[in-house]
């Protein structure tokens, strides 16, 4: 062997210093990459604890081998998380090489990075390419072929920065969840900074010098793609500040997702495509949303669209863009306000068919029946969620000369949506009545709305314009606000239901939700309030209890 | 006779008491706050841990025992026994087993079978609390690994969390993602499905919640019953009150999640666990 091959054990302990370093610099963002195979962002802080524990010790005359040795067993003792117990493996790895060739050489390290690549390979139960797994494979295949040639340790160590970085950019490319979270894997370039680390300390001995060299390679590792897991990738919904936001899937075959990833934000903003050439989710804000859902019809089959802030020229087109072809039940639901006719859609899927109605605009039953008639599910349960509605609805029973169709006899929102919380698809018509059923049976409603007129009830007076508290159909009391009204309701609610769901009409639309939490979590410790936008008109407020 | 030792890992979340009585090994799980790293029920117990979990500016984090741990109990136990059954919380959860795995190279012992529950908490308990009386009993270790294949798929675990966001935190949410930002705060009932955390049901408030588990357990033929809470044993009364009318409350078994499982799950969790028989 070349002498010139040989590397002391203090260069060895002093790259490992440098990485433990470079670790601490940046352990923030490598946890931010960290998707796979869990995304609990601690990817950097399991290296870094893992390099920190490993045993250094060595004296002048103590023999590599015993601090190899030691080295390996402190990492296989210490090694902490995933990305550690991986890492583990290339002091394994090395202390074998070691073993083996009884030096330490280009060669030993070259032997080390095939061995860790191949113990990983060997102690996963199902090993993932596109991980440090991959980084370990390219590099030490790279080692074999370069370390005879290679003139110094800084030219071997700039064949595998090379290959490292290389390496990690393909990492998206190999593992699906890396691309749809639009990052680099975080354990394969926590090992990259450490093999370029030690590459950039032959270079440059000043400090700065170095960290700006590391976040050159750093910055080049993850160009193109974000520095941290998106906050989308973690939680769908999210606050809409233009147009419709609209989220859908799209199901298909040999879908060409990157045509579409290019097309797809030409309709709106804030477009985020994920999925694969099967399935799609997308979602995108636009002006209109009837231009992206026939171009995603062109695509494949249109899943599970959901839109804020739609108006009824929306819902009749989402009615009729649905897929049913799936669906043994449909519901009907009649009910009016965006609100609303989200959290249905929202809790039933694609099952839920919305008809514009309420209490001062009853369907007729014509209305009802063009929707049955464009139903292609073996079943239908009706939901009228007003007692009005609920005649019509059994009228037509009486009429319809369809099978299959059952009515739940919901006589408020709040009843309707209760309901639908247990609407299982799987289940047969007679077993989801059932259940749906049970939903309703517990629960306590209450609503608030502005009189119209002078009235006594009860003995007492209510005047015109005064905001009347109904629970469970009788009216309790009448305020000069309605916000005392709700107040006055849920005070009354919260001693006999555990979770309180407030849903806001359109004239209290622009009221401030935190200070009712705050007045409400002052007196109930144990209970909880959902606050939800219906938009509904008349009503000030819908109060479901459970 | 040829001697077996039972070997789990300390998200199994059985008692001390009956870990101890059934002569069973744990193998502690790590739970960090920062760089602050403690052993899983031996250094930090439940409530200590809950305390610390409502005051600390840091959410912990875990982490499965280092291979190394597994190495130094199967070198100690093989000292004393012929062989080691070793099960644990699904490979989907943690890399858990899969140190397990590499310590049994790492031995090189044929000995020592590992094996994947592809459950959790106290599915994994129910489990290893069979295996542990098949142990006591005397059966050979062929017809203990054989039984652990057997009881595998029939370990159920169901439970319900008061908040999502722990489980989205520690990046276990699974298949119950949907439910995050649901606009009535429908919460999923929980379960071990292929090994991952998905969603059995849903129910809207946690009372519902115990209705749709004693309606579940309906369906099932239980020997022994375990209720499992995180910090909130009011919240376990509760439940045995209203399941001892599908299963003996003699058989009912109350435990606590550890502080590994707690770390995932979020003060106020609970659940089931058990093996379905025929």
């Amino acid at each position: 062997m070349n002498t010139n091959q040989e590397i002391s054990l203090e260069k060895l302990i002093s790259a490992i210093n440098n990485f433990i370093f470079c670790l601490n610099l940046y352990k923030e963002k490598i946890n931010n990459l960290n998707v796979f195979p869990v995304p609990d962002g601690d990817t950097g802080t399991n290296m870094l604890l893992t390099m920190k524990s490993l045993d250094l010790s060595y004296k002048k005359d103590s023999k590599i081998e015993d601090f190899l040795f030691s080295l390996k067993n402190s990492s296989l003792m210490e090694a902490r998380g995933n990305s550690g117990v991986i890492l583990s493996q290339f002091f394994l790895g090395l202390f074998s090489a070691y073993e083996k060739n009884k030096v330490l050489s280009f060669q030993t390290l070259a032997d080390a990075i095939v061995n860790a690549a191949r113990t990983t390979r060997e102690s996963l139960p199902n090993p993932v390419d596109g991980t440090l797994l991959t980084i370990y494979e390219d590099v030490g295949t790279i080692a074999i072929r370069k370390f005879e040639s290679s003139k110094n340790l800084s030219d071997f160590l700039e064949e595998l920065s090379l290959q490292s970085i290389k390496s990690v950019k393909d990492t998206p490319n190999k593992l699906q969840i890396l691309k749809e979270a639009d990052v680099v894997d975080s354990g394969g370039l926590g090992f990259a900074m450490m093999i370029n680390s030690w590459f950039i300390s032959t270079l440059y001995k000043n400090q700065e010098d170095i960290e700006k060299k590391l976040n050159e390679v750093y910055l080049e590792m993850i160009s193109g793609l974000s520095d941290s897991v998106s906050k989308d990738f973690y939680d769908d919904s999210e606050e809409i500040e233009w147009g419709n936001c609209t989220v859908f899937t799209v199901k298909g075959e040999n879908m060409d997702i990157s045509k579409h990833r290019k097309k797809i934000p030409e309709f709106g903003e804030s477009a985020v495509i994920t999925g694969d050439s099967s399935l799609m989710k997308i979602h995108i804000h636009v002006l209109e949303t009837d231009p992206i859902i026939e171009y995603a019809n062109s695509i494949g089959a249109v899943e599970k669209i959901f839109i804020q802030n739609m108006d009824e020229q929306t819902i009749n087109m989402l009615n009729s863009k649905k897929d049913y072809k799936n669906i043994n039940t449909s519901i009907i639901s009649i009910c009016e306000g965006n609100g609303i006719i989200n959290l249905f859609n929202e809790t039933a899927g694609n099952a839920m068919h919305v008809l514009i109605g309420g209490p001062k605009k009853n369907p007729s039953i014509n209305d009802i029946l063009e929707i049955v008639k464009n139903i292609k599910s073996k079943n239908i349960i009706i939901l009228p969620n007003n007692p009005n509605i609920l005649v019509t609805v059994k009228k037509l029973l009486e009429i319809s000369d369809r099978e299959g169709i059952g009515i739940l006899e919901t006589k408020s929102i709040q009843q309707g949506i209760s309901s639908v919380v247990y609407f299982d698809d799987s289940k047969t018509l007679e077993e989801n009545i059932t259940v749906m059923n049970k939903g309703i049976a517990s629960i306590e409603e209450a609503s608030v709305t502005i009189s119209t007129r002078d009235v006594k009830l009860n003995g007492k007076d209510i005047k015109k314009n005064d905001y009347i508290a109904i629970l469970n159909e009788e009216i309790l009391d009448s305020f000069n606000n309605p916000r005392k009204a709700l107040e006055y309701l849920l005070n009354d609610m919260s001693s006999r239901n555990e979770m309180l769901t407030v849903i806001i009409g359109h004239d209290s639309i622009e009221e401030d939700h935190e200070k009712l939490e705050e007045f409400f979590y002052e007196q109930n410790n144990d209970n909880e309030l959902v606050i939800v936008e219906g938009n509904q008109p008349y009503y000030n407020y819908f109060i479901l209890g459970e | 006779m040829s001697k077996i030792a039972i070997v789990t890992d300390s998200t199994c979340d059985l008692p001390i008491k009956v870990v101890k009585e059934k002569n069973i090994t744990v193998i502690p799980l790590n739970v960090h706050f920062g760089e602050e790293t403690f052993l899983d029920g031996i250094d930090i117990k439940p409530d200590a841990f809950f305390e610390k979990l409502s005051t600390s500016k840091i959410h912990p984090q875990t982490s499965q025992p280092s291979v190394g741990r597994f190495v130094e109990s199967y070198e100690k136990l093989l000292k004393t026994h012929d062989s080691i059954i070793s099960v644990h919380i699904s490979g989907k959860l943690s890399a858990t087993y899969s140190s397990a795995l590499q310590a049994q190279k790492e031995v090189g012992n044929d000995n020592i079978k590992v094996i994947d529950s592809m459950n959790g908490t106290l599915g994994l308990g129910a489990i290893i609390y069979k295996l542990a009386e098949l142990n006591q009993e005397g059966k050979t270790f062929e017809n203990i690994v054989e039984e652990a294949e057997k009881l595998i798929p029939n370990a159920k675990f169901m439970g319900l969390v008061p908040t999502l966001e722990y489980l989205a935190k520690g990046g276990r949410i699974g298949k119950a993602k949907h439910f995050l930002g649901s606009l009535l705060k429908t919460k999923p009932i929980l379960g071990a499905v292929d090994g991952e955390i998905q969603s059995v049901g849903k129910v809207k408030t946690l009372v519902q919640g115990m209705d749709f588990i004693v309606d579940e357990l309906k369906n099932h033929n239980i020997k022994t019953l375990f209720i499992v809470h995180a910090n909130h044993s009011e919240r376990a009364n509760l439940l045995k009150d209203k399941v001892s009318e599908v299963v003996d409350s003699k058989n009912i078994i109350i435990a606590e999640f550890g502080p590994v499982v707690g770390t995932h799950l979020g003060p106020g969790a609970f659940g089931v666990g058990f093996i379905s028989s025929e």
